[in-house]
């Protein structure tokens, strides 16, 4: 020990936790970020396309995901495989235990974790989770080239699950259980124009049916569709169980921050996904990382000067 | 690794030799991020021999091994699969399962 204490630990390694990683290191802060998966970049890694990334039109999640940890690492940030199980602030530090036992700490933190798939929670989603049950097009859809998917959702995810498929399958339907969708609307326009996607508002799914695998999908009104394969994209639900006893989160789980990332907590950022916000994107992610560091950056300069 | 088809496969996994297969689509990621460890472990010496298959290229292959999700590991030893791991897989998770291939 007798290390000198990093400025700043950055829980997730998405695109908020990276922009942070390399605005921090910029403001010449020495910074760790938490990845939960071997080398991980979030959730961008599953989307096949981004095409509202400025300058970058149609690249793929994964490589975009990429550019982005390559550009923390050139900037000199460092990376610890792990999931933080528990966050407390102590003697003016803030700690971080791994579920490894493995204690961090720092003297901020950019909580930066993202989110999860949102489940249905209907009979049959978690029996045939991985046998017809998915939750990535760009991962699992070629199963089901020249056969028949449904998607279920009604957000961007849905919609772009949605324009893959219908490359692939004989038949794709889009099931909403509203009328009006999330989606952007040029994406939706694209759906509703392509031949191969029947879109089904206003429609509840209430039960996946199968034997071995899934085969159907079963509706509040009590039709029976069906199909070879079924992605589930109905948006998402923060990561920050871990937060709770911090009381720094909403009724929904999000981070109670405005756009600079701080908290009613000293020393501890939101940013990403994570945050309370109306538009949840790569590039709102991205300029939450920004903002967050160089935020995080001024508080702990001005935490200094007091101290000296 | 070796990309292998229908018959490649089956000569690699008929010669009883020790094979970890990696079943992916080119728009996968976690199956990157999967391959990227197995290309680690490439590197750091593991004389495994790693093959893979493209599920698009191949679908016969993934019909025939009941391959569901993406990433899948087979891991065979005298042409049986021993082990299987699905979604991504950490490469000592991999190099882990390999030692046990050889017990």
């Amino acid at each position: 020990m007798g290390e000198k204490t990093p400025d700043l630990l950055i829980i997730g390694s998405g695109p908020a936790g990276l922009t942070a990683g390399i605005y921090a290191r910029r403001a010449n802060l020495t910074v760790q970020i938490v990845e939960k998966e071997y080398r991980g970049t979030g959730q961008i890694a599953d989307s096949g396309r981004v095409d509202n990334y400025p300058g970058l039109p149609g690249i793929g999640g994964y490589e975009l995901g990429e550019q982005f940890r390559g550009h923390a690492e050139k900037c000199g940030v460092s990376f610890t495989e792990g999931e933080a199980g528990k966050l407390w602030r102590e003697e003016g530090k803030w700690k971080c235990r791994l579920e490894d036992g493995r204690v961090l700490e720092a003297r901020a933190i950019i909580y930066a974790a993202g989110t999860v798939h949102r489940q249905l929670r209907i009979p049959g989603e978690q029996q045939f989770f991985g046998k017809g049950v998915h939750v990535c097009a760009w991962c699992d859809g070629a199963f089901y080239k020249d056969r028949v998917a449904a998607v279920i959702g009604g957000g961007d995810s849905a919609v772009d699950a949605a324009l893959y498929l219908a490359g692939i399958c004989k038949k794709v339907l889009l099931i909403h259980r509203r009328e009006d969708f999330r989606a952007a609307k040029s994406s939706l326009l694209q759906a509703e124009a392509e031949e191969n996607i029947e879109i089904l508002r206003n429609t509840v799914v209430s039960k996946i049916e199968g034997t071995h695998k899934a085969e159907a999908i079963w509706t509040q009104d009590n039709r029976r569709l069906p199909v070879d394969g079924i992605f589930v994209e109905i948006g998402q639900i923060p990561r920050t169980e871990i937060l709770r006893e911090l009381a720094v989160t909403d009724e929904n789980g999000y981070i109670q921050a405005d756009e600079t990332g701080r908290t009613a907590l000293k020393g501890f950022y939101g940013a990403g996904d994570v945050r309370t916000k109306s538009l949840r994107q790569v590039i709102t992610a991205a300029a939450d990382g920004a903002n967050a560091a160089v935020l995080a950056a001024e508080d702990l300069r001005r935490t200094t000067e007091k101290e000296v | 690794m070796q990309e292998l088809n229908l018959k490649t496969f089956e000569e690699k996994i008929q010669s009883g030799e020790e094979t970890v297969v990696l079943f992916y689509s080119p728009t996968c990621a976690h199956c990157k991020r999967t391959e990227t460890g197995i290309e680690e472990l490439e590197t750091e010496g593991v004389q495994t021999f790693f093959g893979k298959v493209d599920i698009t290229a191949e679908p016969e292959l993934a019909s025939r091994w009941d391959i569901q999700v993406l990433p899948t590991l087979l891991f065979f030893r005298n042409g049986a699969v021993k082990d299987k791991k699905t979604g991504f897989t950490h490469k000592l998770i991999i190099n882990e399962a390999i030692k046990k291939l050889s017990e």
